[in-house]
C-alpha cells in the first residue's frame, strides 16, 4: 500500500488568508500535488480577526445530494430531529421521473448515512449509533440492488467521508484514518502524509474524493486550531498571512477539478471554492450564508446551499465563478438537489412525530424566482425501532 | 426483541412485590418463633428468682426518649414494608434525595444505591428487621448496659442511614430544617447517643443542660440559615409567575403524591399561602425556631416550658403543612425531621421527676457502681439472665437484617429474579436440537456435532444491531465468567439474525467490538441464507428486515442445549434498561446452565 499512499494528495480546508490572495488567486494556481506531499488550499479574500476556537466550528450537515449524469442521490434525515434515537436518515433516488426511497435495508440509520455517487454506482456508509462501533456499507450498481459490506471503523461524520473509483472504495473514519478496499470487506489502512503546519494545526482528513479518471484519492482536511504556517512541501506558497480556521462542509471532484464548501468562522459565512486538478484555486465565492443545513453538488462543480442569511432561510446557488444567487427557501425546506437539467430543487419535509406516521416530502423546482411543486410522497419513519 | 423497544421494571412490579412480601412473611415467622422462644425463656428464668440488687432509676426524660425513638424505629421498619420499596428505594429515595447534592455526595449515594439495585428484595427486607429490632431493643431493654447498647446501635444505624442517604441532603442547595435537612436520621442518631451514655449520667443535671444547649445551638443555626437572604426563603413568586420559594415548592410537591384529599388540600393551601406571603410564613419559622433555640440555653423551668410549647407548635405546623406528615407517596421511610425533633425537645425540656414519682413509674435498673449518683432502689429486679432475654431476642431480629445486608455489601451477586421478572420465567422443554452447517467469523465450518459433549447456549443476534444484541453478547461473556472453570464445558453460540449482513467480516467486526474475539467458547456463526432461514424457523427466531432505516427484527430467545443435543430450557434474553438487569440475566443464565453441565 505504500505506493498507493505515496500517490495521495490532500487538500487543506484550513489555510491562511491574505487580502492579496483573493486579488491574485492565480498566485496559487501553480501549487502542485507532488506525490508524497500535501498542498495547501489557497485562501479567499478575507480580513482576519481573532482566531476562533474549535468550539466555534458547527457540526457538518449530512443532509447532502449529488447529481451525476446518470444518478441523483439525496441523503436526508426524517422523524424527530430533536432526538438522535428517533432521527433516521434515508437515501432517496431522483434519477427517474420521481423521487423514491432506496435506503439500504437491515440496519438502523439513526447514526446518519454518507453516500458516494459516481456514474452508475452508489456506495452508502450507514454510520453506527448507540452500541454499534463499526460501519455497515451497502453498494448498488445499475440494478439498484444493494450488496452489503462492512468497515471495522466509525466512518467520519461528513457527507464526503466515502469515495469510490472503479472497484476501489476509500473511507475516512472519525479519527481521520483512511481505509481502502476493493471488495468492501477487506480493508487496508492508508498512510496520509500531512505537512508539518497541518500537524501543528491538528488537521485531519474528513472528506475524500477521486478526481476524474484518477485512481488516487484526494483528501479534504479540517483542522482543530488556526495556524500561521501555510507552506507545504512541494508548494511555493508564501509562509505569511493571518490565521484562519475553516470547517470543510463538502469536498467533491468535478469535471474540471474540485469544489470545496467551507464555513469560515472568522468571516461568519460560507465560502465556495473551485480548484484545478492540481489544487490551484480557480474561483472563490463568498455566499453570505451564516450556516448550512443542506448541500448539493453536481458534476460541473455547481453548488446549492440551504442555509440562513440575515435570519432568513434561503437557497443559494453558486455556479462557477459567478456571484451566488439567493432566493428565499420554501417552508420546511430540508434538502436541496440539482435536477437532471441543472435546476435547483428543494425537498420540504413535514414530520409527523406525534402520530408517528410517514413524513410528507414535497419536491419543488425553482422556475425563475418561484418554487413550483413537482411531487409529493411519503417517507416511512421507523419510530421507536431504535429505543 | 431488537427494534421493538427495551424494557425495565416498574417500581410496583407485582412479581417483585410478591417475592418481597413472601420473604418478609417467611422471616416474620422466624421473628415470631424468636419472640415465642424469648417469652418462654423469660418466664423460665424470671420464675427461678434471684438476688435483689441495688438498682439505679431511669429518669423520666430518658425513659421518654427511649420509648419515643423505640416506637419511631418500629414505625420506620413498618414503612419499609411498602410494596414500592424494593424497586423504588434506590432511585426514588437515595438517588432522588441526593439529586441537588454535590457530585462527591451523589457518587457515594450511587455506590450504595447500586448495591440495593442488585439485591432489592433482600435489602428491603433486611432494613425492616434492623429497624423493627432496634425499636424493640430500645423499648424492652430498660436497664444496664443492654439499654446503653441499644442506644449505641440506634446511633450507629442512624449514622449509616444518614451517610448513604447523602448526609440528609445537608450539602444540597436550599437546605432548610423545615423541608427536611439535615435529615431525620441525624436526629435519631443524636437520640441514640444520649441513650448510649451511662444511665447514671442522666441524674447529673449537666448532661441535660449540655444536650439542651446543643439542641438550642442547632435550632439557632437552622433559624439563621432559614433567615439568610438570597436563598429564596423570603421570596414567593418570580416575575414570570414561577413559584420560587423552597417551602412552597416542597409543599406543592408533597401535595401531588397520592394521599387523602384532606392532607393534600392542607399542604397545597399552605404552599399557596407561602408562595403569596413568604415573609409571613418564613418569618414565623425563623422566629419560632430561633426563639426555641434561644430559650433552650436557659435553665429556668418557665422558659423551658415556653421553649417546649413554641418548638412543638412550630414543628407540628411544619410537619403537617410542609412535610405532609412524611408518610405518603409509597416510598416514605420515616415521618421526616419534625417528629424526632419533637421527641428530643419533649425529652430534654421535661420537668424532673420527684424521687417518689420515679419509684412508682420505673422498674429498678441495675447499677454499675453503687457509688454512682442518682436515686437507687432495692428490689424489684429479675435474675440477671432473665433481664438479658429481651435484648437477645432484639439482637437476633436485627441480625436477621444485618447478615444478608453485609453479604450483599461484600459480594457482587445480582438477584436473578429481576431478569426472570423482566423476561418471564424460563421454560423447561425437551426436544432435539436442529443439525446445521454454518461458519464462524474466520470462515471455519461449524456443525451441531461440533458442540457435542458441551452445553450449548444458543441465541440469535443481529451483527449490526445498535442496542440489544451487543448487550446480550456481553451478558453471555459475563455468564461465562460466572461459570468459572465450568465454562470450559459450555459453548455460547450466536447465529446471525439479519438477512443482509451475514459475512465473516461483519461477524469479525462485531466480535472485536464486543471484545469477544478472544473468548474461546464464544462462536458467532452465519452461513447461506437458506441455512439461516431454516435455523430461524426451527428456533422461532422470526427474523426479517424491516423497511429501510430500521434494524432487522428478530426474537431474543435463548436455548440451553444439553451435551446430548437436547434443547432443555428456553429463556427470553431481552436485556433490561440497566446494568443491574444485565447482571441479573447473567446470574439467571448461569443458574440455568449448571444443571446440564457434563
Amino acid at each position: 500500500m505504500k505506493n498507493f499512499a505515496g500517490a495521495l494528495t490532500a487538500v487543506a480546508a484550513m489555510a491562511l488568508a491574505t487580502p492579496m490572495a483573493a486579488a491574485a488567486p492565480s498566485d496559487f494556481a501553480g501549487t502542485s500535488s507532488t506525490p508524497g506531499s500535501v498542498a495547501a488550499l489557497p485562501p479567499v479574500s478575507l480580513t482576519s480577526s481573532t482566531p476562533v476556537s474549535v468550539a466555534a466550528l458547527p457540526p457538518v450537515s449530512l443532509t447532502a445530494s449529488t447529481t451525476t449524469s446518470q444518478l441523483i442521490t439525496v441523503v436526508a434525515d426524517f422523524g424527530n430531529l430533536a432526538r438522535p434515537h428517533e432521527r433516521f436518515a434515508d437515501v432517496l433516488s431522483g434519477e427517474g421521473k420521481r423521487y423514491q426511497v432506496i435506503t439500504p435495508p437491515g440496519m438502523a440509520t439513526n447514526g446518519g448515512i454518507v453516500t458516494a455517487t459516481i456514474e452508475g454506482t452508489r456506495t452508502s456508509a450507514l454510520r453506527p449509533s448507540q452500541l454499534l462501533y463499526f460501519t455497515p456499507l451497502a453498494k448498488s450498481g445499475p440494478t439498484g440492488v444493494w450488496s452489503p459490506g462492512v468497515v471495522d471503523a466509525v466512518v467520519a461524520r461528513h457527507p464526503d467521508a466515502i469515495a469510490t473509483s472503479g472497484n476501489r472504495t476509500v473511507v475516512v473514519d472519525r479519527r481521520g484514518r483512511v481505509h481502502t478496499s476493493t471488495d468492501l470487506e477487506h480493508w487496508t489502512k492508508v498512510k496520509v502524509n500531512l505537512p508539518s503546519w497541518a500537524k501543528a494545526a491538528r488537521c485531519k482528513p474528513v472528506a475524500t474524493t477521486f478526481a476524474t479518471a484518477s485512481t488516487s484519492p484526494t483528501f479534504g482536511l479540517s483542522c482543530a486550531k488556526p495556524t500561521r504556517s501555510v507552506v507545504a512541501s512541494g508548494a511555493s506558497s508564501p509562509a505569511s498571512g493571518s490565521p484562519l480556521l475553516r470547517q470543510l462542509l463538502r469536498f467533491h471532484a468535478t469535471r474540471s477539478g474540485f469544489v470545496a464548501v467551507e464555513w469560515v468562522p472568522e468571516l461568519g459565512q460560507v465560502v465556495v471554492e473551485h480548484l484545478t486538478p492540481s489544487l490551484g484555486i480557480s474561483s472563490s465565492v463568498a455566499t453570505g450564508l451564516r450556516d448550512v443545513r443542506a448541500t448539493a453538488v453536481n458534476a460541473n462543480g455547481d453548488v446549492i446551499l440551504l442555509g440562513t442569511k440575515s435570519g432568513v432561510v434561503v437557497v443559494t446557488t453558486v455556479k462557477g465563478a459567478a456571484p451566488s444567487v439567493t432566493v428565499r427557501a420554501p417552508r420546511r425546506a430540508r434538502a436541496v438537489v440539482f435536477s437532471r437539467l441543472g435546476e435547483p430543487q428543494v425537498l420540504s419535509v413535514i414530520d409527523h412525530v406525534k402520530t408517528e406516521q410517514a413524513s410528507l416530502v414535497t419536491v419543488r423546482t425553482l422556475v425563475g424566482t418561484k418554487w413550483q411543486v413537482n411531487q409529493q410522497f411519503g417517507v416511512p419513519v421507523p419510530y421507536g425501532s431504535s429505543m | 426483541m431488537p427494534g421493538m423497544g427495551g424494557g425495565g421494571l416498574s417500581t410496583g412490579n407485582p412479581v417483585i412485590v410478591d417475592a418481597f412480601h413472601r420473604l418478609v412473611f417467611h422471616q416474620f415467622l422466624v421473628v415470631l418463633a424468636l419472640c415465642l422462644a424469648g417469652s418462654l425463656a423469660w418466664l423460665l428464668l424470671s420464675s427461678s428468682g434471684g438476688p435483689r440488687r441495688l438498682v439505679a432509676l431511669e429518669t423520666r426524660p430518658r425513659m421518654f426518649l427511649r420509648n419515643f425513638f423505640g416506637v419511631l424505629w418500629i414505625i420506620d421498619g413498618l414503612l419499609q414494608y411498602q410494596p414500592q420499596m424494593p424497586l423504588g428505594f434506590a432511585s426514588g429515595v437515595l438517588r432522588g434525595g441526593a439529586e441537588s447534592s454535590p457530585p462527591w455526595v451523589r457518587n457515594l449515594v450511587d455506590a450504595a444505591a447500586s448495591i440495593w439495585d442488585r439485591q432489592p428484595i433482600v435489602l428491603a427486607t433486611a432494613v425492616i428487621w434492623i429497624q423493627v429490632g432496634l425499636g424493640l431493643w430500645l423499648l424492652l431493654a430498660r436497664r444496664g448496659r443492654a439499654s446503653q447498647l441499644a442506644g449505641a446501635a440506634s446511633a450507629l444505624w442512624s449514622l449509616v442511614v444518614w451517610v448513604v442517604s447523602g448526609f440528609g441532603a445537608v450539602f444540597a442547595s436550599g437546605a432548610s430544617l423545615i423541608i427536611g435537612q439535615p435529615g431525620a436520621s441525624i436526629l435519631y442518631g443524636a437520640a441514640g447517643v444520649l441513650l448510649a451514655v451511662p444511665l447514671s449520667w442522666w441524674h447529673r443535671e449537666k448532661l441535660e443542660v449540655l444536650a439542651r444547649r446543643v439542641l438550642g445551638a442547632f435550632l439557632l443555626a437552622m433559624s439563621l440559615l432559614q433567615a439568610f437572604p438570597g436563598r429564596g426563603m423570603w421570596s414567593g413568586i418570580s416575575a414570570d409567575g414561577r413559584v420560587t420559594n423552597p417551602i412552597a415548592h416542597m409543599a406543592q410537591a408533597m401535595a401531588s403524591v397520592k394521599q387523602p384529599a384532606l392532607t393534600a388540600w392542607a399542604v397545597r393551601s399552605f404552599g399557596d399561602l407561602t408562595a403569596h406571603a413568604p415573609i409571613f410564613v418564613n418569618g414565623f419559622f425563623v422566629l419560632a425556631f430561633g426563639l426555641t433555640g434561644a430559650l433552650l440555653f436557659s435553665t429556668s423551668p418557665t422558659r423551658l416550658r415556653s421553649a417546649r410549647l413554641v418548638g412543638v407548635v412550630a414543628s407540628v405546623v411544619a410537619w403537617i403543612f410542609v412535610e405532609n406528615l412524611g408518610l405518603f407517596g409509597g416510598l416514605s421511610t420515616d415521618p421526616n425531621t419534625m417528629v424526632p425533633l419533637v421527641g428530643l425537645l419533649l425529652s430534654l425540656t421535661m420537668p424532673a421527676a420527684t424521687a417518689a414519682e420515679a419509684r412508682n413509674s420505673v422498674v429498678g435498673v441495675e447499677v454499675e457502681s453503687p457509688d454512682e449518683p442518682g436515686p437507687k432502689v432495692a428490689g424489684g429486679g429479675f435474675p440477671r439472665l432473665a433481664l438479658l432475654v429481651p435484648s437477645v431476642v432484639a439482637v437476633a431480629i436485627i441480625a436477621l437484617g444485618v447478615i444478608p445486608m453485609t453479604t450483599a455489601w461484600t459480594t457482587s451477586t445480582t438477584d436473578p429474579l429481576l431478569a426472570e421478572t423482566l423476561n418471564e420465567p424460563p421454560q423447561s422443554v425437551n426436544f432435539a436440537s436442529l443439525p446445521f452447517t454454518l461458519h464462524d467469523d474466520h470462515g471455519r465450518p461449524f456443525t451441531q456435532r461440533s458442540f457435542r459433549g458441551h452445553v450449548m447456549v444458543l441465541t440469535f443476534l443481529d451483527p449490526v444491531c445498535i442496542n440489544e444484541c451487543p448487550e446480550i453478547a456481553s451478558e453471555f461473556a459475563v455468564t461465562s465468567e460466572l461459570l468459572g472453570n465450568d465454562a470450559a464445558a459450555v459453548d455460547f453460540v450466536a447465529v446471525a439474525a439479519n438477512p443482509t449482513y451475514t459475512s465473516s467480516a461483519v461477524l469479525r467486526a462485531f466480535n472485536r467490538q464486543q471484545h469477544l474475539d478472544s473468548v474461546a467458547n464464544w462462536h458467532f456463526l452465519a452461513g447461506p441464507l437458506t441455512e439461516l432461514e431454516r435455523m430461524w424457523a426451527y428456533y422461532a427466531a422470526s427474523t426479517s428486515n424491516a423497511p429501510g432505516g430500521s434494524m432487522a427484527i428478530h426474537s431474543d430467545l435463548t436455548y440451553v442445549i444439553s451435551p446430548t443435543g437436547r434443547v432443555r430450557t428456553i429463556v427470553n434474553a431481552t436485556p433490561g434498561d440497566t446494568g443491574v438487569l444485565h447482571d441479573s440475566f447473567s446470574e439467571l443464565l448461569a443458574r440455568l446452565i449448571r444443571p446440564h453441565l457434563p
